[in-house]
């Protein structure tokens, strides 16, 4: 669309043209792109103003003889389809990588300033609308009530009054004859629900996890140890009792016991 | 465009401190009810016998371990407190000490140890998981029988 198809014809009587502002108003209401108060605008500038209602009848009229030239275009590019372009491709292919080799690589630089200046333009107004939007949601969320729902959170270890924390339980006793499965920290296992977490195992047997098929929560399943390992770990166990001032069984005593324990 | 930024960012500023849009705050919870079951299994390698009505939303759990009969030995609820240790004395003098640590969002933390009559820790854990799901942990006594410790924690909703 040029101005000087345009402008002559809209001088109004006594000489006065439309401004600027309304023929941007009156080319934006024609493309469609007017939001509902522009629109409102428009119409209400084309009711008064027999020289907008001209303006916008060019718009038209230029609009139709723009498409007629597209659809004469096309109709002509259908008929050189039928030609074969991809020797005149190749050609210019050649003559490019000719040009290349004796005058240098093209320079794009030029396209691109012009393309950053367009989008550093375009990215001010959305600095600006983003900046407010973020202050109001800092202020929002300084002003709001929330936070956490109130309830008794305990983060510190499961420890007993008096008794050492459980890591070191493991610690003072050996490792083999403990025979204790220390299960590393925050273990997942899926369920249908959300996952169960442990944060840490301990036992005096042997700790095996069944799953459950259905996503439910997985079944602990401790066995016992019968053999000598026990009993030696009975007697860390009795030595700690005695630090503990807890009296304990004699170990003669022990053994018949454990004997008796698997029928 | 600034302008109607500006505009819906002042507007936002005004509605939403309003306690309409106000998010629902979680029901305070500060105790829990806990049910504690003990089961016995017996008959392992046997045919799989029909589960008592109180057994049977553990009969999926119950069916994956090698036991064919299953018998409830005792079970015992308790309310506690959040945060509060409390040991419950269960059958053959085993014993359960546990204390849960929070509930939030159907979400429990507990801590929990499990003894036996001569104080081996059967097992000693700290654990997430939802409630009023069954925590199921059993002991394999000797080959042919087994005890078993069903845990449901459930929160006690306050006014």
């Amino acid at each position: 669309m040029s101005e000087q198809s345009l402008s002559p014809t809209h001088k109004k009587p006594g000489g006065s043209q439309l401004a600027e502002q309304e023929e941007l108003l009156l080319t934006a209401y024609f493309d469609g792109e007017c939001g509902f108060l522009s629109k409102l605008r428009a119409h209400r500038l084309l009711r008064r103003n027999a020289q907008a209602q001209t303006f916008l009848e060019a718009l038209t009229s230029l609009s139709e003889s723009s498409l007629q030239s597209f659809f004469n275009d096309r109709r002509q590019t259908h008929e050189l389809a039928k030609v074969d372009l991809w020797e005149r491709v190749s050609t210019r292919i050649d003559q490019e990588e000719r040009a290349a080799f004796f005058l240098g690589k093209r320079d794009s630089t030029q396209a691109s300033s012009s393309k950053e200046k367009e989008s550093f333009f375009g990215m001010r107004e959305f600095f600006w609308g983003g900046a407010g939007a973020a202050l109001s949601f800092l202020f929002v969320f300084a002003l709001s009530p929330g936070g956490a729902p109130q309830v008794a959170t305990e983060s510190g270890s499961s420890s007993q009054a008096g008794s050492t924390s459980p890591v070191a339980l493991v610690s003072t006793a050996p490792q083999v004859l403990r025979s204790s499965t220390r299960v590393p920290t925050v273990t997942t296992v899926s369920t249908h629900n959300r996952p169960v977490e442990v944060d840490w195992m301990k036992s005096d047997g042997s700790v095996r996890m069944i799953h459950d098929t259905s996503g439910r929560t997985p079944i602990i399943w401790v066995k016992r140890r019968s053999n000598l390992p026990q009993i030696s770990s009975y007697r860390s166990n009795s030595s700690r009792r005695r630090r503990n001032g807890v009296q304990s069984q004699s170990l003669q005593q022990r053994i018949p016991t454990a004997t008796l324990v698997s029928k | 465009m600034i302008r109607l930024l500006s505009m819906l960012c002042i507007s936002a500023l005004l509605v939403a401190p309003h306690p309409l849009f106000a998010k629902e705050k979680s029901p305070v919870c500060h105790d829990v009810k806990i049910d504690v079951r003990i089961l016995r299994g017996t008959g392992a390698g046997g045919k799989h016998e029909p589960l008592s009505p109180r057994l049977q939303d553990l009969a999926p759990k119950l069916a994956k371990l090698p036991y064919g009969s299953f018998e409830l030995v005792a079970a015992k609820t308790e309310t506690v407190p959040i945060a509060t240790k409390r040991v419950i004395p269960l059958s053959d003098g085993h014993k359960l000490t546990l204390r849960p640590l929070y509930v939030e969002d159907e979400r429990i933390g507990m801590w929990m140890k499990w003894t036996d009559q001569k104080d081996m820790e059967i097992i000693d854990t700290r654990m997430h998981f939802s409630c009023d799901e069954n925590m199921l942990t059993g002991l394999e006594e000797n080959h042919e029988q087994g005890l078993l410790l069903a845990v449901k924690v459930s929160p006690v909703i306050g006014e």
